[in-house]
């Protein structure tokens, strides 16, 4: 049921281990932000002619609520399933989410195709 | 040789056999209390009448019951003898009636009482009494009395057995114990409250079936039910040395007699047995005494299931057909 | 044979369908709880600035009694000991000496009376057994957290209840026992 190391480990040494898992959350979240939903960028926000620090800081902004919104679903998906079982969870991954990921290569590939 | 039918059990004893003694040669339930007979005490008994029976049939001459309950410790047997014990309501009833009556002037003093746990007052009125008192008037009280160093007498829980009278008669050659006054304001004196300085004179403690003469070295040390009973002997130039120990870790605590299934000591042990040597190194032990698991002192004694653990984990011969496996 | 209970379900195990094995619907349904959980009130108090009220069964820290004279009640006959299935109550004895009657309100008295609460499961066994009345388990109190082992053993010093009558720990709900 739990991690090893929240059993082994207390004070500062459980706490660098969670500092550090929240990092490796935090970075992981701005990762996907910047390389999937578009980094510091907003929908339509280059058509109301705004002074470009204005939108350089809205951008700062969006960026980091981009990241929040993430650790917020990593956090979400947390409570909700503390301990996914491993056989399930290689179920899911294996035999779901890869073949839907290939689908949608596919599905996006011959849109791309088809629209050209 | 007479035969008599005790509860409905038939058991052969020899003529001039008390009732009480023909139950006890049965044994079990079928056993009347006795709180004052004492049989290695001459004379004792007829006194407490919590061994009440029933004789429905007196003998096989002469058929009739017998009117009245009669004491089981004073009364013989006759062949063809029909008793009652346990089996008659009439019998339990007038037990109820006997503890209600020896409870009239003891005082519920248990918590603070050395004997409690190993009380027969305490237990007789757990098997055959009230829970509740319907006693009002105030208990008699004594003023406190000292007999000496090693025994301390509490007269207000004398229940007037008579026993500690008949030891000191019997046991010590000479009189120094006795019964003052009379009825109701009867009271265990020593004469001119003389100290008892028989070498044997720490038996009253052991034959006291209440908490009214008890061990002043004991005094208030342990509960009994915490400590553990242990056979012990030593060589005696007095006695014969055999004697019950109870221990608190190595700690000897209290050294009585061996008392019996009916509470009775085995052996009358000298005061320098039992007041006197307290170190482990004046006794060869030898084991645990055997308790009642109906007793309160047998929690934490293990020594039946220990026995029985040990002789159910005796090796077995694992390598000894080993032919026959190969076969 | 009969169930227990009206509320009994027997448990089917089917083998589950592709939307099924899929687990994603059924996570996503979880999810949909989780989220509505943040906006319900919460069921946990900030302990130590907030503390729920006890219940008149709650049994927390013993007291030893005083009677109205202020004498000790309990007269160490070991009754709590021996109901005591964690076996942590020890306790010796000692006798009254004739200038500390109003000290003690039996010829006997306990000396050293030690509850081991690391060992005390709280079960208010010692309570019952007490034929003295002189053992409570308070309903306003709880055993408090130490920083080594020694500190749990409450000898008489923390059990007995102080002698002011104005500074004494009602436990009469407890005494009256109408739940």
């Amino acid at each position: 049921m739990l991690g090893g190391y929240h059993t082994e480990y207390s004070s500062m040494k459980l706490g660098f281990y969670l500092f550090s898992e929240y990092i490796n959350m935090f970075v992981a979240s701005a990762v996907m932000a910047t390389l999937y939903f578009g980094g510091y960028h907003l929908p339509f926000i280059s058509g109301l002619n705004l002074p470009h620090n204005l939108i350089a800081m809205i951008g700062v902004a969006a960026l980091f609520i981009k990241i929040f919104l993430f650790m917020f679903f990593f956090m979400w998906v947390r409570w909700t399933i503390p301990r996914f079982r491993y056989d399930q969870l290689m179920n899911l991954g294996w035999k779901i989410l890869i073949p839907l990921s290939i689908l949608n290569l596919l599905i996006t590939g011959l849109v791309i195709l088809l629209v050209k | 040789m007479v035969k008599v039918t005790i509860d409905g059990i038939e058991v052969e004893v020899e003529e001039n056999t008390t009732i009480l003694n023909a139950a006890r040669r049965i044994g079990g339930d079928v056993v009347p209390p006795a709180m004052c007979y004492y049989s290695k005490l001459k004379g004792s008994g007829g006194k407490c009448r919590t061994c009440l029976v029933k004789v429905s049939q007196g003998s096989a001459k002469d058929p009739r019951p017998m009117p009245k309950l009669v004491a089981s410790c004073s009364t013989m047997v006759q062949d063809g003898m029909v008793i009652l014990n346990s089996t008659s309501p009439e019998v339990v009833d007038a037990r109820k009636s006997v503890v209600e009556f020896l409870l009239i002037n003891h005082p519920l003093d248990c918590p603070v009482c050395d004997q409690a746990g190993e009380c027969d007052l305490q237990n007789l009125t757990y098997a055959h009494g009230l829970s509740k008192s319907r006693y009002e008037e105030e208990r008699r009280t004594f003023e406190k009395i000292d007999i000496g160093e090693h025994i301390q007498l509490h007269m207000t829980r004398c229940i007037l057995c008579y026993r500690c009278v008949y030891t000191a008669d019997q046991i010590t050659d000479k009189r120094v114990h006795g019964v003052l006054n009379r009825g109701d304001a009867s009271e265990i004196g020593t004469y001119i409250k003389n100290v008892i300085e028989n070498d044997f004179s720490g038996n009253v403690i052991d034959v006291c079936p209440v908490g009214a003469l008890t061990d002043k070295t004991f005094r208030f040390k342990q509960r009994v039910w915490f400590s553990k009973p242990m056979d012990a002997h030593r060589n005696c130039s007095k006695c014969s040395g055999k004697v019950a120990l109870w221990m608190k870790g190595n700690d000897i605590l209290r050294v009585t007699g061996r008392k019996n299934s009916f509470g009775e000591v085995e052996e009358f042990i000298c005061n320098e047995c039992r007041f006197e040597k307290k170190k482990t190194e004046d006794w060869t032990i030898e084991g645990p005494r055997h308790i009642s698991n109906h007793s309160v002192i047998s929690q934490n004694h293990y020594e039946n299931t220990f026995k029985a653990k040990l002789a159910s984990r005796q090796p077995k011969e694992i390598y000894g057909n080993k032919d026959s496996a190969e076969k | 044979m009969e169930p227990l209970t009206s509320r009994a379900q027997v448990v089917e195990k089917k083998k589950m369908n592709l939307w099924e094995r899929m687990y994603l619907p059924a996570i996503v349904g979880g999810m949909a709880i989780t989220l509505k959980h943040l906006f319900k009130k919460k069921v946990t108090v900030k302990y130590p600035e907030q503390k729920r009220e006890f219940s008149k069964v709650w049994r927390g820290q013993h007291v030893l009694k005083r009677d109205d004279n202020g004498a000790e009640r309990c007269t160490a006959c070991g009754l709590c000991a021996l109901a005591c299935p964690a076996e942590a109550i020890t306790m010796d004895a000692a006798e009254r000496k004739p200038s500390e009657k109003n000290l003690y309100r039996e010829e006997k008295y306990a000396a050293r009376y030690e509850i081991d609460m690391l060992r005390c499961i709280f079960c208010g066994l010692c309570e019952d057994a007490c034929p003295k009345e002189a053992i409570f388990l308070r309903d306003d109190k709880i055993v408090m957290s130490e920083f080594g082992r020694k500190p749990f053993v409450y000898g008489k010093d923390i059990l007995v209840e102080p002698m002011d009558p104005t500074k004494r720990i009602d436990i009469s709900a407890r005494q009256k026992k109408t739940f």
